[in-house]
């Protein structure tokens, strides 16, 4: 039996081209706080209990020839499911985009990889630029996807997860979704779903230029 | 007092005109307020005792003065003098009777006698009476018209009152029903509030639907006015059941989900044009039975209802989506999608179609064979809710990067080689399609209602061996199975044919007992053509396993020859057997005409020595069957048809036994004559020949004279002719048992009935009726990740692994309660009592069966249990060792208590008790550095600080 060309037996309802946007708003709110959002999110998302997780995340530039900005790709791994493969996720540049725009878009692509990717990364000409360990909790609402989580420092070498040192009093939220630039829809979806968190937390446009000047 | 000496001068003041009421303990006095001047005055007029006054004063003027007073009281008719009133009424009542009295006195003459005075004195005499006071002359008319308007007016104001009442009870009451109502629908339904509003909803979103609906209602308070009023959808609503309590809430529903839904499925056969199945489908048929009640408000119905709309809408846009998005799916014909209904043809001339009727009136009673279910029902509704349930529980992306809406089987296949089938069988195993579903579904009712009906079909065509047909229980909605059994009735032990007949969508398999596996189209015809040789070879299968009983050699077996003498006659196998001295031989041949039933063609050879007058009349020369050509010259002598009516039997294998035992019977009578005829090599001259043998048999003996030996041989003759005249009456009329096939029937009653051959017994007819479809899934092995029915493990212990990938001996082992207790340090608790409760199997107790029974759990369950209460593996660990050290010290001190007993009993005089006091030992005192006067030592032995003060 053949398979036609498109036959995409694993990406499933997942949209196939690469050309995939994400759509996100970020915030913040104090650990006080942050279990008055959790029970929020709960019940405004989907009716499933939320998933606790802890990523590593670790973050390579590129020096890019062309741009001023440096190409960003994170690696990503399960700590709290360890077989789960990795992800290397290629982040574009963000767009604050006018007023009109309701979230901040950048490109993303998103690629499982069996082993750790360092080493590649490393001859791709990719340096280390940072790596932090996201704990938190998972919700989602159809498609959006919804993280609370507390941003800390990995303890050199190990990866000890529960002694993990807090870099800030306060949690990081972020709501999300991918989809095609075309998808008018997406950004106010995640638009109007900030909205029902406030005033607990108001998730807006940062831009993010203004935090990278440092480099 | 007067008579006292006063020494001293007291001055008395007045202090007060008002009396002290009381002295509180401070001295202060409370007073009486002074009486004000109408009460003084009352109080006074209350110290006049008229009738203390003295008798001799003049009664006259003080009548006078009373009566003045009286009357300027009565005129003034003021309150403080009315006692003195009445006092004053008293005493002049009791001083006109003294004047009364004294007059009399005064004219009574003193010496007159009684009765002369009495007579004289112009009749004056006193009388004690009772006063009665006169009536008043009453106006009977004017006072019925003043108490009738008195007491109207009094009814007025209670009825007023009694109105007002009323009505603030049942305006609370009203609230508080609302409220009470309120509640309930909120116990049944998702409501909140909006502003002012109440809105609930309907939509089945959050078990995981995405359909757009969003299904919103509203929940308003009904007003006095429009509280018995109800549209024609509430009316039809209520038609059934026309006590519906009222309510005071009425909800809204948009204008699309008011009216009654359901999902009708249904095959039609369209050469008849009509409906072979049909089942409607809705929420309501189920929640009927289920959920609600006569006695459900309007407000449940309608939410229900609109539900119930809901779900039909949302099942028929899910199916229509897919049946747009897959044109054909294994049907004949592609399917269609117009308007409310999809159509498309199962198998020719087969249609399958789905309709959404929606209705604003109640729709009218189905009858009850439309009724029917054939799971789809259950099959649809289980789908949906499984999409439901797989929309909610996907796996989450691990890290929070990855890809929302992939299995973990996706995730992992990403970076796992996996071969295009094994992605491909992983893809179809997460897809779930509703139409794939139904439609093969609907075709495998199709296809088992065809091997029904064809069995059913068979089991009365064939009136001879019998047919019996078990549905297994056990079906899944894509697949069952039959069980048929052939055997003949008496010679069950004989032979029986057995097959398993599989029904599947697309085609029917059939697992014969050789372990050979045919899959036959769904065509009726391919099964019945099946099943017609079945018989047939049942049958000729049947007549082997007879003949070697009964001591006959086979010569020749062709299951299947095809080839026949005339073409519409298909022969479905021949059988040629002979007796074992081979002087009889008998062919069969088992014959199908072109639509009739089978028939059986038996021809019997000879050997020319056989005596066949035994069989006379039920066989015949063939015509047919002519072997004039030379190329039958080998087959040797003639052969003779048996005509089957004639013989004794009631069915084919039991006309054969009787044909086979009398040919063997004919065989033995006639032994003696073909061994002799062997011996003198002259078959011809029979008698002759055994006349000579007789004649050597008798020389030894005497010599007969030749009239004795005519006597003997005439007599010899006649016997045998008797004989064989008694035989072969017998087998033409079967009265006796002689051919050992005619049985005693057991009518159970106690009497042992001889059987007659000429009534036919009752036909079995065993045929079931295919058990109902159960729409259960499919359990899915934890190990190979295959869908199974049944296993071991699932039904002892719950653990949805398959037989095939059980391993009893490591991965599957057993464990005793008690030996899991030890282990894994679990509590009688944590195994029996927490939820969900393990499973065990009991067995009798390996070291002596009178202990108690040995319950054995599964490893794996009790592994998962210990995992639960302890946590980590980590921490069991730990656990046990801080037991194992307990257990230890516990051990330890045990010993040594014992031991300091045994020494106290046994040299008491050597044990000193060590009663050994701490004193503490002090170190230097210091002195604390923020007060002078505090200061502190320690003891050095074991650092007991003390701290004190010095002055």
């Amino acid at each position: 039996m053949v398979e036609p060309a498109n036959y995409q037996p694993l990406s499933g309802e997942i949209p196939s081209n690469v050309n995939v946007q994400e759509y996100f708003l970020q915030g913040s709110i104090l650990d006080a706080n942050a279990d008055k959002l959790k029970q929020r999110l709960q019940g405004l998302c989907d009716n499933v209990p939320p998933e606790p997780f802890t990523d590593h995340e670790q973050i390579y530039f590129l020096k890019n020839a062309t741009s001023m900005l440096p190409i960003i790709v994170k690696a990503c791994k399960s700590l709290v499911k360890p077989s789960t493969p990795w992800q290397i996720k290629y982040v574009g540049a963000t767009e604050v985009g006018e007023h009109n725009k309701p979230t901040m878009i950048r490109s993303c692509v998103t690629v499982a990889v069996s082993n750790d990717p360092a080493q590649f990364l490393d001859n791709l000409g990719f340096s280390l630029q940072s790596e932090v360990i996201l704990k938190g909790y998972f919700y989602r609402k159809g498609r959006l996807k919804i993280t609370v989580s507390k941003i800390s420092v990995p303890p050199t070498a190990t990866c000890d997860t529960s002694k993990l040192e807090a870099s800030a009093s306060s949690h990081l939220v972020e709501v999300n979704t991918t989809a095609s630039p075309r998808d008018e829809t997406a950004g106010d979806e995640v638009k109007n779903f900030c909205q029902l968190l406030r005033p607990a937390i108001v998730l807006n446009k940062v831009d993010h230029r203004k935090l990278q000047q440092w480099q | 007092m007067s008579g006292n000496p006063p020494p001293i001068k007291i001055s008395l003041q007045s202090l007060s005109d008002t009396k002290i009421q009381e002295i509180a303990y401070d001295g202060r006095e409370t007073f009486i307020q002074p009486l004000s001047m109408s009460e003084s005055l009352t109080d006074l007029a209350n110290r006049i005792d008229f009738l203390a006054e003295n008798e001799d004063e003049e009664t006259q003027t003080d009548d006078a003065t009373s009566t003045s007073v009286d009357e300027a009281q009565y005129q003034a008719k003021q309150w403080p003098w009315e006692n003195i009133r009445t006092q004053i009424q008293r005493s002049v009542i009791e001083m006109n009777v003294l004047t009364d009295v004294l007059s009399i006195a005064q004219n009574k003459p003193t010496n007159v006698p009684k009765e002369t005075a009495e007579s004289s004195d112009s009749n004056r005499y006193m009388m004690y009476d009772f006063a009665s006071k006169e009536a008043e002359p009453s106006k009977q008319s004017l006072q019925m018209i003043t108490k009738k308007r008195c007491l109207g007016a009094a009814s007025k104001i209670l009825l007023s009152g009694a109105d007002r009442l009323n009505k603030a009870k049942s305006e609370s009451s009203f609230q508080n029903t609302y409220h009470s109502e309120l509640l309930k629908l909120r116990q049944r339904w998702r409501v909140r509030r909006v502003g002012e509003k109440i809105l609930g909803e309907l939509s089945f979103r959050t078990a995981g639907s995405d359909y757009w609906h969003m299904g919103s209602f509203e929940v308003i308070k009904k007003s006095d006015e429009d509280s018995d009023t109800l549209d024609d959808y509430e009316q039809n609503l209520t038609k059934l059941t026309p006590n519906v309590p009222k309510s005071p809430i009425k909800v809204v529903v948009s204008s699309d989900l008011r009216g009654f839904s359901s999902l009708s499925v249904q095959i039609m056969d369209l050469s008849k044009d009509e409906a072979i199945e049909s089942c409607t489908l809705s929420l309501s048929d189920i929640e009927n039975s289920a959920m609600s009640s006569a006695n459900d408000p309007l407000w449940h119905r309608v939410l229900c209802n609109a539900q119930n709309v809901l779900f039909c809408r949302e099942l028929f846009a899910r199916l229509s989506k897919e049946a747009v998005q897959q044109k054909t799916l294994g049907t004949a014909s592609p399917i269609v999608v117009i308007g409310d209904t999809i159509t498309t043809n199962i198998f020719p001339k087969i249609q399958l179609r789905v309709q959404l009727l929606f209705s604003k009136t109640h729709p009218t009673q189905r009858n009850p064979r439309q009724a029917s279910i054939f799971s789809i029902q259950n099959a649809l509704m289980h789908l949906l809710l499984r999409y439901f349930s797989k929309r909610l529980n996907i796996s989450p992306p691990h890290p929070t990067t990855a890809a929302l809406g992939l299995t973990t089987q996706m995730r992992h296949a990403a970076v796992h080689h996996n071969s295009l089938n094994q992605l491909a069988a992983t893809a179809k195993k997460t897809s779930l399609s509703f139409v794939d579903v139904l439609i093969s579904m609907s075709k495998h009712y199709e296809v088992r209602q065809r091997v029904c009906d064809t069995i059913k079909l068979l089991s009365n065509e064939f009136s001879d061996p019998d047919v019996l047909a078990h549905w297994s229980l056990a079906s899944s909605k894509t697949e069952s199975s039959a069980r048929l059994t052939i055997a003949n009735s008496g010679f069950e032990s004989c032979y029986r044919s057995a097959v398993q007949v599989i029904v599947k969508p697309d085609c029917i398999k059939i697992l014969q007992r050789d372990a050979r596996s045919l899959t036959l189209s769904v065509d009726p015809t391919d099964l019945h053509n099946y099943f017609v040789s079945l018989v047939a070879s049942h049958q000729l299968m049947t007549v082997q396993v007879l003949s070697r009983t009964l001591g006959w050699t086979m010569l020749h077996v062709s299951p299947h020859s095809s080839l026949g003498l005339t073409p519409d006659i298909k022969n479905r196998g021949s059988v040629l057997i002979s007796s074992n001295n081979g002087a009889v031989s008998v062919a069969i041949a088992c014959n199908e005409m072109i639509g009739g039933p089978i028939q059986y063609t038996t021809h019997v050879q000879y050997t020319k020595a056989h005596d066949r007058s035994q069989l006379e009349g039920t066989m015949y020369d063939d015509p047919d069957f002519s072997l004039e050509s030379d190329k039958y010259l080998p087959l040797g002598g003639v052969w003779m048809k048996v005509n089957w009516p004639q013989l004794h039997g009631r069915h084919f294998i039991q006309k054969m036994e009787t044909l086979l035992t009398s040919l063997v019977m004919t065989e033995i009578c006639g032994k003696s004559e073909t061994v002799e005829t062997e011996q003198s090599n002259k078959p011809e001259t029979e008698i002759s020949t055994k006349a000579t043998n007789d004649e050597t048999v008798t020389k030894p003996k005497k010599e007969l004279t030749a009239t004795q030996k005519a006597r003997i041989e005439r007599n010899r003759q006649k016997a045998l002719l008797l004989r064989q005249s008694r035989l072969s009456q017998q087998q033409l009329l079967g009265t006796k048992t002689t051919t050992g096939c005619s049985r005693i029937i057991d009518t159970g009653g106690g009497f042992l009935l001889e059987e007659n051959p000429d009534v036919k017994p009752r036909k079995l007819n065993r045929v079931e009726e295919p058990a109902p479809v159960i729409a259960g899934d499919d359990s899915i092995c934890l190990e190979c990740d295959k869908p199974f029915q049944d296993s071991y493990l699932l039904t002892t212990y719950d653990h949805q692994v398959c037989d095939k990938c059980r391993d009893p001996e490591e991965k599957h082992s057993v464990i005793t309660k008690t030996e899991a207790r030890e282990t894994y340090l679990l509590s009688e608790v944590d195994i029996t009592k927490r939820e969900p409760i393990l499973k065990y199997v009991v067995r009798k107790n390996p070291h002596n069966r009178r202990w108690g029974d040995m319950k054995l759990y599964l490893r794996l369950q009790i592994e998962e249990r210990a995992l639960e209460v302890w946590k980590t593996p980590e921490a069991l660990e730990e656990e046990r060792e801080s037991r194992e050290q307990k257990r230890e010290i516990a051990k330890k001190k045990k010993f040594n208590k014992n031991m300091k007993k045994l020494r106290q009993e046994v040299r008491s005089s050597l044990f000193e008790v060590k009663s050994k006091v701490h004193t503490h030992v002090f170190g230097p005192e210091k002195q604390s550095e923020t007060d002078e006067d505090i200061y502190t030592k320690t003891c050095i032995e074991c650092d007991h600080q003390i701290t004190f003060e010095k002055m």
